[in-house]
């Protein structure tokens, strides 16, 4: 081997040998994609139609799929997938949802749109009887596994109060956008489910939520550096008690509405009026404004309602 | 004559397969579990009047009377794993068997021993002498969790989508259990090293049934007493020490039809025969059937009467997988082959080493530190052998209660903390466990025992350590519970916003 030859090789080595980590450090700086409020409402609220309908409406009032997604981004999409239960029993997002989100981003241009939740019940059973994992392959994106500790990543909560660490599912953070899509349910613990409480879904150790202060560290987790890029709660069938598991179909009430926002703390005080619950009464609203998280003056906002 | 050994090994390859298979991912291969589960003979025997048990036990014994026993070489768990160590046992460079005594009488006095105990119900002999309880034991004990880890570290080899390997189920190395089972194979090596396979016929309750066909099948190793010179070169090479070569005789009510023998010969003087000539002597000179019934009787009814003071009732210390009804019916009927350790998803299903004591041998329990009975699964109770789970449609499972919650508020960290929680009450199936109000604007949970299944979803999900907060205690009767009528919510106004 002539010294030409050998000094390529070497450097081959060492461009294989540091192929993962300049990507994965991008990856993990990659801010959340900067979108411009210019001239769309903060909060949009659809009512009357099916949930793929009122997506379609509330996004094009928002500006389109594509304010949010651009061609060749990785996209992650975070229904709640928490329960082995079938669509119509509400403790899922709307399997038809969750479709017609990764199709819409599938057809801006997005290189791969990825979804997955750290699931409640077994994950196999979540993700099959929710209807969502097939929903999302005839969509064509992906589904990811979410139970195992080592598809997680330590990250650091500098500006949290209780929740200074944790760690969080790699799709998480190596995605450019990140479309976060619970479902509206009461909440024993917590007291409602919503925006915020959805992303308890992309951390492996709940444990350390219950046992720490709840509300604090679901506040906490949303100052982390990587955010939604957009927020959308499926407020079709609505949970009004016995959750976020459900007893029978009985605790559910039809509302047919759905919310969209950038705003995860706008959305969910809009959330907390449909299950009919005080924002006083869920304490993680008030430390995620004094966060900065977002805005609970609902009358400060723009609003675009729509029926169908 | 070749062909019968290859064709012996090539089913017996494809039978092992399968028992690895379905007992290291029932969640992929369980359906191939008919085609291995069905003809064990010992499972077969506990529900004798169902009709498919009838087909597999007339089958299995015609089969023999036809052609010896095949049954042993081909289908046998235990009897392919000793194979497996047998051929250990040449690679390290052990080879050759000797001829080995009748042992008749003993055969029959244990086999009856385990059939009376098992009979009356006290299962410990049974569990652990019969061999598809003690193969499933080594491959829930052993291979699965080692192949569980493997799973688990190779998962990420295809990434974070969802795949094969990673839908493998996590299994807990439960250290004593494992022990237990190791100890069992490794005892189980020394007398394949020693003897071959003299625990088929000295030790096997199902062979014991068995030999006393295969003596008399149509179809027979036999020694052609013309041609043979008593070289002993096939005494040798049987596993079963069945065959003397000094008195040209072989003992068929011990061959295991491995057909190892028929080649070996270089003058043609053993071979398979139909019936037998004038040339051949087949079994060796016994005189002792008449002691190995009256001892195998004497022993029967020892089983059965002996062991009374373990069929009290058990203490219900344990919760026990859905289906089961009590501890007596369960411990009198469970033959300990963990089958539902390896099928169960959530893998709360785990042999206990506690509770059943002398009882017998490492009955499965419910425990809940990897998950959590789940409500939609009823697989346990759609595979168990010999009906010790029974089965148990998903709609009335959802409503078994198989434990009782109990709440010790002076760990809870509502209480301990003065935070908020409610872990258990957000997992909890049928709200027996449900969020109340309490001081400082918190909610504290409530517990409802009377509609508490014992899923253990609670339990598992409770953050408090060491001991937690929230757990599930057994139940004496697995019973169904009814959940009260819930209030009508009132219809909304479609199309108003409150906001």
């Amino acid at each position: 081997m002539d010294r030409r030859k050998f000094i390529a090789l070497l450097s081959t080595i060492a461009a294989s040998y540091n192929l993962k980590f300049p990507l994965a450090l991008a990856a993990e700086e990659a801010a959340p994609a900067a979108v411009a409020s210019g001239g769309f409402p903060d909060l949009v609220g659809v009512a009357g139609g099916t949930p793929a309908a009122m997506f379609d409406r509330a996004i094009a009032a928002a500006g389109g799929i594509e304010r949010f997604v651009r061609q060749g981004q990785k996209v992650l999409v975070k229904p709640n997938i928490g329960w082995d239960k079938k669509p119509e029993e509400g403790a899922n997002t709307s399997p038809e949802l969750v479709k017609r989100i990764v199709e819409l981003c599938l057809k801006a241009g997005a290189a791969e749109v990825r979804v997955f939740d750290n699931t409640c019940n077994h994950w196999q059973a979540c993700y099959g009887n929710s209807g969502i994992e097939t929903a999302v392959k005839e969509a064509g994106g992906k589904m990811l596994m979410a139970h195992e500790e080592s598809l997680f990543t330590p990250v650091d909560v500098p500006a949290g109060k209780v929740l200074k660490k944790t760690t969080v599912h790699q799709a998480w953070l190596d995605s450019d956008v990140i479309i976060n899509v619970p479902i509206l349910k009461h909440h024993g613990g917590a007291r409602m489910t919503a925006a915020m409480k959805n992303l308890m879904g992309v951390i492996f150790d709940r444990r350390y939520y219950h046992s720490n202060d709840l509300h604090q560290c679901i506040a906490d987790f949303t100052t982390i550096a990587k955010k939604p890029t957009l927020n959308v709660v499926d407020a079709y069938n609505v949970m009004m008690r016995n959750g976020p598991r459900g007893v029978s179909t009985d605790d559910l009430v039809t509302r047919k509405m759905l919310l969209l926002s950038t705003d995860m703390v706008a959305i969910d005080v809009a959330a907390a009026r449909i299950l009919e619950v005080d924002q006083q009464e869920i304490a993680y609203i008030a430390k995620a404004v004094e966060h900065g998280t977002g805005s609970n003056a609902l009358d400060k906002l723009r609003i675009e309602r729509l029926t169908m | 004559m070749s062909y019968l050994k290859r064709v012996r090994q090539l089913l017996a390859m494809a039978v092992f397969a399968i028992f690895v298979l379905v007992f290291v991912r029932f969640d992929s291969f369980g359906s191939l579990l008919a085609a291995i589960g069905l003809p064990q003979f010992a499972p077969a025997l506990t529900a004798p009047f169902m009709w498919s048990s009838a087909v597999v036990i007339a089958g299995i014994l015609i089969f023999t009377a036809l052609f010896g026993r095949v049954y042993c070489s081909v289908i046998c768990p235990l009897g392919l794993v000793q194979d497996l160590m047998l051929r250990l046992r040449r690679l390290i460079g052990k080879t050759g068997y000797r001829t080995l005594p009748s042992l008749a009488v003993l055969h029959a006095i244990v086999a009856a021993m385990v059939g009376g105990t098992w009979l009356a119900g006290y299962m410990l002999p049974t569990a652990l002498l019969e061999p598809f309880a003690a193969g499933g034991r080594i491959f829930a004990g052993v291979f699965q969790p080692l192949a569980a880890v493997l799973f688990k570290y190779k998962s990420s080899f295809f990434g974070d989508s969802v795949n094969w390997l990673g839908m493998a189920s996590l299994k807990a190395f439960d250290v004593a259990g494992t022990a237990i089972v190791v100890a069992m194979t490794l005892l189980l090596f020394i007398l394949c090293w020693r003897w071959g396979r003299v625990y088929c016929n000295s030790l096997c309750p199902v062979g014991a049934v068995l030999r006393m066909i295969a003596g008399h099948s149509m179809v027979k190793v036999v020694i052609d007493t013309e041609k043979c010179v008593s070289c002993g070169v096939c005494e040798k090479i049987c596993k079963a020490g069945c065959i003397d070569a000094a008195t040209k005789t072989i003992d068929n009510s011990r061959c295991i039809a491995c057909f190892n023998c028929l080649d070996s010969c270089r003058l043609s003087g053993i071979l398979l025969k139909a019936g037998a000539n004038k040339h051949t002597k087949t079994s060796a000179p016994t005189s002792n059937g008449r002691r190995a019934f009256v001892g195998g009787l004497a022993a029967a009814a020892a089983g059965y009467f002996l062991p009374v003071k373990f069929q009290s009732a058990p203490a219900a210390d344990t919760i026990l997988p859905p289906g089961a009804g009590n501890h007596k019916d369960f411990s009198s009927r469970c033959i300990s082959c963990h089958l539902c350790v390896a099928a169960c998803p959530s893998s709360v299903i785990r042999p206990s080493s506690s509770g059943t004591g002398l009882r017998s041998l490492q009955q499965p329990s419910l425990v809940f530190d990897l998950g959590m009975c789940e409500q939609n699964c009823n697989l346990c109770s759609q595979i168990c052998p010999v009906m010790a789970i029974k089965p148990i449609m998903t709609e009335h499972k959802k409503f078994l209660k198989i434990g009782e919650v109990v709440y010790k508020q002076n760990l809870c960290v509502v209480e301990t903390n003065g935070t908020d929680c409610g872990a258990c009450a957000e997992h909890c199936p049928t709200q027996a466990v449900r969020m109340v109000p309490y001081r400082n604007n918190l909610m504290i949970p409530q517990t409802d025992p009377s509609i508490c299944i014992g899923c253990g979803s609670c339990e598992h999900i409770c953050p408090v350590r060491p001991d937690k907060a929230i757990i599930v205690k057994p139940v004496a009767e697995q019973t169904m519970i009814t959940l009260p009528e819930q209030e009508k919510l009132a219809p909304k106004a479609e199309n108003e916003f409150p906001f």
